[in-house]
C-alpha cells in the first residue's frame, strides 16, 4: 500500500516538475544579440534595434518581455503597425502586465481605424479570468489540479475509502481551468487574428489587383482571419466589413 | 388708376425676352479621319449674330451640298437664336488635310472657328485611329508634399453609344485615397469633334516620400454599332430606322466589347522641409485661415468663457491638433472635442475644424489671454507659416462666494464654503508630456517560454488518470495474489480491534468475537468462511494438527460466545473484558 502511495506521490512530483520547468537561459550569442539591441535602442538606433529584436524571435524564443521590447522599439522607429503586432503577441504572454497595458493604450490612439462594435463576446465573458492570470499560468493550473485530484483518488483507492467534498471542489476548479485551457488552444488554433503592417491596406472583393476595393484598412489595426488563398486573406473587421487583403499587408499575430 | 397703369406696363415689359449677345460660332465635324471615297459633314455655328460665314479659305475640300437652319432658344427668360450652316465635304487629295479657320464679320468685329485637321487615307481608318471612346489619367501636382491632398482624375471621352460601362480604378498604393462621391459629366469639342466627358476624381494624399507609381485605370463597356437598314428593300424600313428601333433590344444594332487602359503615372512626393519656427508643426498641410473669438470678456471668478478657435480652409484639416492656449496664472483651461465640418470636393478635403476651450479664472483681476498661434505647411507658398489670433482680454470680477479674490475648487467641497486658511486647490493630475515606457531589460527577455503544446497539455491531462487506474488495478492484483490465512488472519485481527472498541452493543461486541474466532480458525486451516460449528471446529483443528488443549479452549469459548449471543445473558463490562481477553488469547495462538 505504502509503495502504491510512494508510486503516486512520485508521478505527481514529475508532472509538476514538467509543468514548472523553465528553460535556461538562451545561448551567449542570442543573449549578446540581446544586450546589443538594448543598446542600440537606448543610443536612438530604434529601427536596427526593432530589427535585432526580431532576429531574436525568430530564432524561435517566445517570450513576452522580448515581444514587447520589440514593440517598443518599432513604434519608436515609426512603424506602428509593427508595433501593435507585436504588442498584441506579447499581451498573449503576459496580459496583466502595467507596462505593456500603458505602451498598447497609448499606442492604439494613434491608429486611424476606429474600432467597430462587434456582436456580445459570450466566451471572453465566460473565460474573463484568462486575461488575468496568462495562458502559460492556466495551463499549468489545469494540470497541477487534476494531478492532484487523481493522487488523492489512489490514495483513497488505496485506503478503501470514499470521495468527500475536498475532493469534488478540487475537481471543479480542474475543470474550470481546462475548459479555460482547451478554449484558448481552440481560439489559437481556428480564430486567427492579425494586424496591418502597411500603412494602407485596401481590402478588395476578390483575390486580384483589379478586384473592386471596397474599403481601406490602415497600420495596426486588428482583424480577424477567416481564409487563406492564392496570397490573399479573407478578413473581418466588423460584422459588415469583410474582403480579401494581400498577404504582404498584414501579419498574424 | 395711375396705378394701375403702370403696373400693367411694368408686366408688359418684364414679359419682353431679354436679348443677350453673346456672340460666337464654332464648326464641328462628324469625323476627323476617312478615305477618299467618304464624305465629311461640316456643321458651323454662329450663335446671336445676324452674319454670313466665309468659308473661302477651305481648299483641301470640295463642297457636295449644304443648307442652312435656324433655332431659337428661351431659357430662364432669356433669348438667343442660332444659325447653322451645313456642308457635306469630299476630299481632294490624301493625307493630313486642314479645314482652315471659318470667319464672320459682325459690328466691325472679326470671329473665327479653330483650324480642323483631317486624316485622309486609301484604307478605311482603325478604331485606334477613329477615336470615338478614349481614356485619360493625370493627377493635379506631380510634385506633392507628404501629407499634401492632389487629385487624380480619371476622363472618358466617347461620342458613340455606349452600354454596359465598367470602371476600375488602381489601388493606390502609398496614398490615403478617398473618392469624390459625385461624378462629373459635360461635353467638350476635340479637335472639331463633341465628346460627351465622363469625370472620376480621388482624392490622393501621398503618406511617403519619393517615386509612388499609379497603375493604370481600366475602363470597359460595350459600344453601340447601328445596322444599316437602307440596304434593305422592305416598305417597313423608313418606320423601323428610328434610333428607338436602331437598339440591341430590336436587333437594330450589334455590341461592340471594348477595354481602354489609361497610361501609368508616378508622382514624386517630397518631404516636408524642416520647421524653422519654435512652435510645434500642427500636422496640417494645406491652406487655411485661422480665426478665435471668446463668448464674454467680463466674469466673475470660478465663472467659464468659452474660447472658440476655427481653423478653415483646405487641406488634411482631420489631423490637425488642437492648437495650445498659453493662459496666464490663474485661468485654467479645459478644452473640449473639437467639432469638424470636413468635407471632399473636385479639389480635396475643405472645410472647418472648431476648438473650444472653457477658460476658468479662479482669482479676480484683468487677464490677457495670449495669441493662439498654429504652426501649419502652406502648399500654396510651399513653406511654414505661423497663423494668430488677436490677445483675448478677460475682465474678472470677484465671486459672490469669496469677495476675497480667490474662488476655490474643492473636490467634494461645495460651492461657496468658506475657507479657514488660505484655498487649496486640487487638481487632476494630468500627463503633461506622452511616450512609451522604457524596455524591459533584464535577461530573463531572451529565456524562451514557450506554451504548452496541446499534445503534451493532453498527456498531462490524462497521464494522472491513468496512473491512479494502475495504482487500482495493481492494488486489486495484490490483493487477489495475498494468501488465504493472511486474509483471513487479518480478518480475525480486525474483528478483534472493532470488539475492543467502546460504545459498541453487545449484540455487535458478541458478533465480533464471533467473527474473529471462526476466522483465526479458518487461518489455522488456509481456507476460507464465515460459520462453524463445534463439531466443525474438532474437525479442522484436529486435521490441522492443532494441540488439544487449543482444541478444548476454542471450543469452550466458542460454546460461550454463542451462548451470549443466543441465550439472552447480559454481558457486563467485566465478563466483557474477560470474553476478549480469552478471545484474543485463542486467536493469538491459532494464527500463530
Amino acid at each position: 500500500m505504502r509503495r502504491c502511495a510512494k508510486l503516486s506521490a512520485g508521478l505527481l512530483i514529475l508532472v509538476a516538475f514538467v509543468c514548472l520547468w523553465q528553460s535556461p537561459v538562451y545561448a551567449s550569442d542570442t543573449a549578446r544579440d540581446y544586450v546589443e539591441a538594448i543598446k542600440l535602442y537606448n543610443d536612438g538606433h530604434y529601427r536596427k534595434a526593432a530589427e535585432l529584436f526580431e532576429d531574436i524571435a525568430r530564432q524561435g524564443i517566445i517570450n513576452g518581455k522580448l515581444f514587447y521590447n520589440t514593440g517598443n522599439a518599432w513604434f519608436k522607429a515609426g512603424n506602428i503597425g509593427k508595433a501593435m503586432l507585436w504588442y498584441e503577441r506579447a499581451l498573449k504572454r503576459m496580459p496583466r502586465d502595467p507596462d505593456l497595458l500603458f505602451n498598447y493604450r497609448y499606442v492604439k490612439g494613434f491608429l486611424k481605424d476606429k474600432a467597430e462594435q462587434e456582436s456580445f463576446p459570450v466566451f471572453d465573458v465566460l473565460f474573463f479570468w484568462k486575461d488575468l492570470l496568462g495562458i502559460r499560468v492556466i495551463q499549468r493550473l489545469s494540470v497541477i489540479f487534476f494531478a492532484v485530484f487523481w493522487l488523492l483518488v489512489s490514495i483513497n483507492i488505496v485506503r478503501s475509502k470514499r470521495l468527500q467534498t475536498v475532493h469534488y471542489i478540487i475537481l471543479a476548479i480542474a475543470l474550470i481551468f481546462t475548459f479555460t485551457a482547451l478554449y484558448d488552444y481552440y481560439d489559437a488554433m481556428f480564430n486567427k487574428k492579425a494586424v496591418i503592417i502597411a500603412d494602407t491596406a485596401p481590402v478588395r472583393s476578390g483575390l486580384t489587383e483589379s478586384s473592386t476595393e471596397l474599403f481601406a484598412l490602415h497600420a495596426g489595426t486588428r482583424v480577424d482571419v477567416d481564409d487563406k488563398r492564392d496570397g490573399y486573406l479573407k478578413i473581418r473587421f466588423s460584422s459588415d466589413k469583410i474582403g480579401w487583403v494581400k498577404k504582404d499587408y498584414l501579419k498574424i499575430i | 388708376m395711375a396705378a394701375k397703369r403702370w403696373t400693367i406696363i411694368f408686366i408688359l415689359v418684364m414679359l419682353v425676352p431679354v436679348s443677350v449677345h453673346a456672340v460666337s460660332i464654332r464648326a464641328v465635324v462628324d469625323k476627323t479621319s476617312m478615305t477618299m471615297e467618304e464624305t465629311l459633314t461640316l456643321t458651323v455655328s454662329v450663335e446671336d449674330a445676324d452674319a454670313d460665314i466665309d468659308i473661302s479659305a477651305l481648299k483641301d475640300f470640295s463642297i457636295v451640298s449644304q443648307s442652312t437652319g435656324t433655332s431659337f432658344k428661351w431659357i430662364n427668360g432669356k433669348s438667343s437664336h442660332e444659325k447653322i450652316y451645313t456642308y457635306m465635304l469630299s476630299p481632294l487629295k490624301k493625307g493630313r488635310l486642314i479645314i482652315p479657320p471659318i470667319s464672320m464679320e459682325y459690328k466691325g468685329k472679326t470671329y473665327k472657328t479653330e483650324p480642323i485637321y483631317i486624316l485622309v487615307q486609301d484604307t478605311p481608318v482603325t478604331g485606334e485611329q477613329r477615336r470615338d471612346i478614349f481614356v485619360k489619367a493625370r493627377v493635379s501636382d506631380t510634385f506633392p508634399y507628404v501629407g499634401q491632398q492632389i487629385v487624380y482624375l480619371f476622363s472618358l471621352y466617347y461620342d458613340t453609344r455606349i452600354t454596359n460601362p465598367s470602371l476600375s480604378l488602381p489601388g493606390f498604393d502609398g496614398f490615403v485615397a478617398k473618392q469624390v462621391d459625385k461624378d462629373k459629366e459635360s461635353a467638350t469639342i476635340i479637335n472639331g469633334r463633341r465628346y460627351r466627358v465622363f469625370e472620376r476624381r480621388v482624392i490622393l494624399i501621398p503618406i511617403k516620400e519619393g517615386i509612388i507609381d499609379i497603375p493604370p485605370a481600366v475602363f470597359s463597356c460595350d459600344k453601340v454599332v447601328e445596322k444599316n437598314r437602307r440596304r434593305m428593300r422592305d416598305p417597313f424600313d423608313s418606320f423601323f430606322d428610328t434610333p428607338f428601333f436602331n437598339t440591341p433590344f430590336f436587333g437594330g444594332a450589334d455590341l461592340e466589347h471594348r477595354i481602354f487602359r489609361t497610361k501609368p503615372l508616378s508622382v514624386k512626393a517630397v518631404p516636408l522641409p524642416e520647421n524653422p519656427y519654435k512652435e510645434d508643426f500642427s500636422g496640417l498641410v494645406g491652406h487655411v485661415d485661422l480665426t478665435g473669438k471668446m463668448d464674454r470678456t467680463n466674469i466673475k471668478a470660478g465663472d467659464s468663457v468659452t474660447l472658440t478657435i476655427t481653423v478653415e480652409g483646405t487641406g488634411n484639416l482631420t489631423d490637425i491638433e488642437a492648437p495650445k492656449v498659453n493662459a496666464p496664472g490663474g485661468v485654467k483651461v479645459y478644452p473640449d472635442n473639437p467639432e469638424e465640418d470636413i468635407k471632399i470636393g473636385p479639389a480635396g478635403y475643405y472645410g472647418k475644424k472648431v476648438f473650444r476651450f472653457a477658460l476658468v479664472p479662479v482669482k479676480k483681476g484683468k487677464y490677457g489671454i495670449p495669441p493662439v498661434r498654429l504652426n501649419y505647411f502652406d502648399v500654396k507658398d510651399g513653406k511654414y507659416r505661423i497663423l494668430s489670433t488677436p490677445v483675448f482680454k478677460l475682465d474678472v470680477a470677484p465671486s459672490e462666494a469669496g469677495k476675497n479674490g480667490a474662488a476655490a475648487v474643492q473636490s467634494g467641497g461645495s460651492a461657496g464654503q468658506e475657507q479657514a486658511g488660505p484655498p487649496v486647490i486640487k487638481k487632476r493630475v494630468k500627463y503633461t508630456g506622452h511616450d512609451i515606457l522604457p524596455l524591459k531589460e533584464s535577461m530573463d527577455g531572451v529565456q524562451n517560454r514557450p506554451g504548452m503544446p496541446f499534445y503534451l497539455y493532453i498527456i498531462l491531462l490524462v497521464f494522472p488518470m491513468i496512473a491512479a487506474g494502475v495504482v487500482n488495478l495493481v492494488l486489486v492484483y495484490m490483493r487477489k495474489a495475498k494468501p488465504l490465512a493472511a486474509v483471513m488472519a487479518a480478518r480475525a485481527k480486525e474483528s478483534l480491534k472493532l470488539a475492543g472498541k467502546k460504545g459498541i452493543s453487545d449484540e455487535q461486541f458478541l458478533s465480533c468475537l464471533y467473527r474473529a474466532l471462526v476466522s483465526s480458525v479458518f487461518a489455522r486451516v488456509s481456507e476460507s468462511g464465515e460459520t462453524l460449528t463445534a463439531s466443525e471446529m474438532r474437525q479442522l483443528l484436529s486435521g490441522a494438527g492443532v494441540e488439544e488443549n487449543i482444541i478444548q479452549e476454542a471450543e469452550t469459548l466458542l460454546d460461550r460466545i454463542e451462548s451470549a449471543r443466543f441465550g439472552g445473558s447480559a454481558a457486563d463490562h467485566i465478563s466483557r473484558a474477560d470474553l476478549l481477553d480469552k478471545t484474543m488469547k485463542v486467536v493469538r495462538r491459532l494464527i500463530k
